[in-house]
């Protein structure tokens, strides 16, 4: 089943940024949402997680609608945004907690696995620090962990490798790896689509709020008579198309 | 724009946002809270004038002190005012000579004038009680109000010497940059020794202070004037002069805030290890957002230090009040119930604000419910005192009056005015 979003307009109010969005993020698969700035992500990504009303079609997780049943929508995803929010007054470790008790999760078993994940992000000993003490990458990796220990059927990235250095960003594809081989979906937005290109099952091309190419990889290179290595180049492509139309 | 007119145009926007901030406030609680706080402290104050007309008991030492630690009060009141913003930094920090020369040397000047409006102010409400204590000779009264306008005056100047990065504090060497001991000495005890004289000297030896004092401050003005000449020499301490505009500013939303709602208010919090002992109990077996609401509130800065004013405010008006009809002792106690759940609304729309919550597969119903469980564990303790206060000056039956007003005001938050004021959470 997974997450399908069929013929999703929508938008912000007085403004319809996506036009009949249709596609699936399947159980187990990873799904890259790619664009360029305005192309209409972030809208999509606002719409799944419940920030914004469509204005018409339908987001169903697993058979659950959105619309019709938002908490029982909510307890399958997990969110990591762009930009990391914490609560200012939480410590690490009450964040962690506070997050497994709004999903309902045994907090015994979720916790094994947060203590794993507070090992592999090097901050398993600053469980009782405040928000105000972490640099940029601490923050994101809190997201990370947040995120992950859920084990949610959808996991929802928005940028994942910003601000993170290059041994977590090693670990962060080994973890989406691993939450796909467990079935759960991941859907992500990234402009680095080489890297992308050596994980991912699809991406979803948009375009001016409509979606334009939903393949592979291998596909998206080919149609862009482009080498795999040499898709971050899509977007200048896609940029020099846009001015020979204008 | 020139660096002079800057400060004018700061100026001109702080006075508009604080006048609409203003009319915010008279349209909101604060009238109530005026009412209550002013009606029930007039009739206070009142029923002391007239309740003691023995000489002796306005000449106990005791009073004096209250004067002196009144007055000493009063002068922590007017800070200096730069309206220095965060950017100044990257662009003003090329213009020291002109920003000190022009810009702080209006900034002084307004200072000055806020001041010493809060310095009457404050010796305007203590000048009855001075009367009685024989402070009664104009001339001594008129002393009492330059001395402390012209104190205010100096560490006004003291504080503007502090922005400059080659500062001449003459208690460099002694203490730190704003050390607690700097702050006691000048802000305390050397106000407080030289109001003590004025109050008890006799009239010779006060002509004498005068013409000491007159000199001694005139010394100071000298020595913490910038002059054309010394503007040249001083650079500003961005870094500070810019938090201290910042920390300014705050106090002011502050004190909005304190009855009204203030839009963008920077956050600040507090750990209170203290407090974790507690909050495990509390939360223990409770909701997410229950935990949530709860640990938010006990590291706040600014709701949970406004209930225990709100607090302290009613005790005190209770005690003040003791013999006022039992309908006034009444209405504060649920007044102060409503402030204080008016008060603690902010914490339910700022959590939801945070896209983390919204995130959370919990229902509005449920967070209301969450956020309504942490209302009544903060009115308990309210409850409590309030009637343990109306124990011991009032009748015990009258104190049942108080603890049923009080449970029914509770329950009217609970179950209606919570709800109803939730509007803004659409999800």
């Amino acid at each position: 089943m997974g997450l399908k979003i069929n013929n999703l307009s929508g938008g912000y109010a007085g403004n319809n940024v996506l036009k009949n969005v249709t596609f699936d993020v399947p159980n187990g698969s990873i799904v890259a949402l790619i664009g360029l700035n305005g192309a209409g992500k972030s809208t999509t990504i606002n719409h799944i997680i419940g920030e914004l009303q469509p204005q018409m079609g339908t987001i169903e997780l697993n058979g659950i609608n959105l619309v019709q049943n938002p908490t029982g929508f909510k307890s399958q995803i997990a969110y990591i945004p762009e930009q990391p929010i914490l609560y200012d007054e939480l410590t690490l470790g009450e964040h962690l907690h506070l997050m497994l008790a709004a999903h309902n999760i045994d907090d015994e078993v979720a916790w094994q696995r947060a203590e794993t994940l507070l090992k592999q992000f090097r901050l398993d000993d600053k469980l009782h620090w405040l928000p105000i003490h972490f640099s940029k990458g601490m923050r994101q990796k809190v997201m990370l962990i947040s995120a992950f220990m859920l084990d949610a059927p959808l996991i929802i990235i928005d940028e994942p490798f910003l601000g993170l250095d290059t041994v977590a960003q090693k670990d962060v594809v080994r973890l989406i790896h691993e939450q796909a081989n467990k079935g759960n979906s991941v859907l992500m937005t990234t402009h680095l689509l080489a890297s992308a290109a050596e994980f991912v099952d699809q991406f979803v091309v948009l375009h001016d709020g409509k979606s334009r190419f939903i393949g592979t990889p291998q596909a998206l290179a080919e149609e862009n008579q482009l080498q795999l290595d040499q898709l971050d180049d899509f977007f200048g492509l896609v940029q020099r198309e846009l001015a020979d139309e204008s | 724009m020139k660096v002079d007119s800057l400060f004018q145009e700061r100026l001109r926007r702080a006075q508009k946002i604080n006048f609409r901030y203003l009319r915010l406030l008279f349209n909101d609680h604060f009238i109530l809270f005026l009412m209550i706080a002013l009606g029930a402290g007039i009739l206070g104050y009142r029923n002391l004038l007239t309740a003691h007309q023995s000489v002796t008991y306005w000449h106990s030492i005791w009073w004096q002190a209250i004067s002196i630690l009144w007055l000493l009060v009063g002068l922590q009141f007017g800070s200096l005012v730069t309206y220095f913003k965060p950017a100044d930094r990257l662009y003003l920090f090329a213009n020291d000579r002109d920003i000190i020369k022009s810009y702080l040397a209006s900034a002084m000047r307004l200072s000055i004038c806020y001041a010493s409006v809060w310095q009457i102010i404050f010796i305007a409400v203590i000048a009855p009680i001075l009367w009685r204590m024989d402070v009664d000779n104009w001339s001594r009264l008129f002393f009492l109000i330059i001395f402390v306008i012209s104190y205010k005056m100096l560490l006004l100047m003291y504080e503007r010497d502090k922005l400059f990065l080659k500062s001449r504090r003459l208690t460099i060497a002694i203490f730190e940059p704003d050390a607690i001991a700097e702050k006691i000495l000048f802000r305390f005890l050397v106000p407080g020794t030289l109001l003590a004289f004025i109050i008890g000297l006799s009239t010779d030896q006060l002509n004498v202070m005068v013409i000491i004092w007159l000199l001694l401050a005139g010394i100071v003005v000298r020595y913490f004037a910038v002059t054309e000449v010394k503007s040249e020499l001083f650079a500003i301490d961005w870094l500070r002069a810019t938090a201290q505009a910042q920390i300014q500013q705050q106090r002011t939303l502050h004190f909005f805030a304190l009855f009204a709602e203030v839009p963008h208010q920077p956050k600040t919090i507090k750990r209170r290890r203290y407090l974790d002992f507690l909050l495990k109990r509390l939360i223990k077996g409770q909701s997410s957002m229950f935990r949530l609401y709860l640990i938010r509130l006990a590291r706040d800065t600014e709701i949970l230090p406004l209930i225990v004013r709100l607090l302290l405010v009613g005790v005190v008006l209770i005690i003040a009040l003791k013999s006022a009809p039992l309908w006034l002792i009444t209405t504060i106690a649920a007044a102060i119930l409503y402030l204080m759940t008016f008060q603690m609304l902010p914490l339910y729309d700022d959590t939801h604000q945070n896209l983390w919550t919204r995130l959370m597969p919990v229902s509005k119903t449920e967070r209301l419910k969450s956020f309504a469980s942490v209302q009544i564990i903060v009115a308990i303790p309210v409850i409590l005192i309030l009637v343990m206060i109306a124990i011991f000056i009032r009748p015990l039956k009258e104190m049942v009056v108080i603890l049923a007003t009080m449970l029914l005001v509770e329950f009217i938050m609970f179950k209606f005015y919570i709800p109803k004021n939730s509007h803004k959470i659409k999800k």
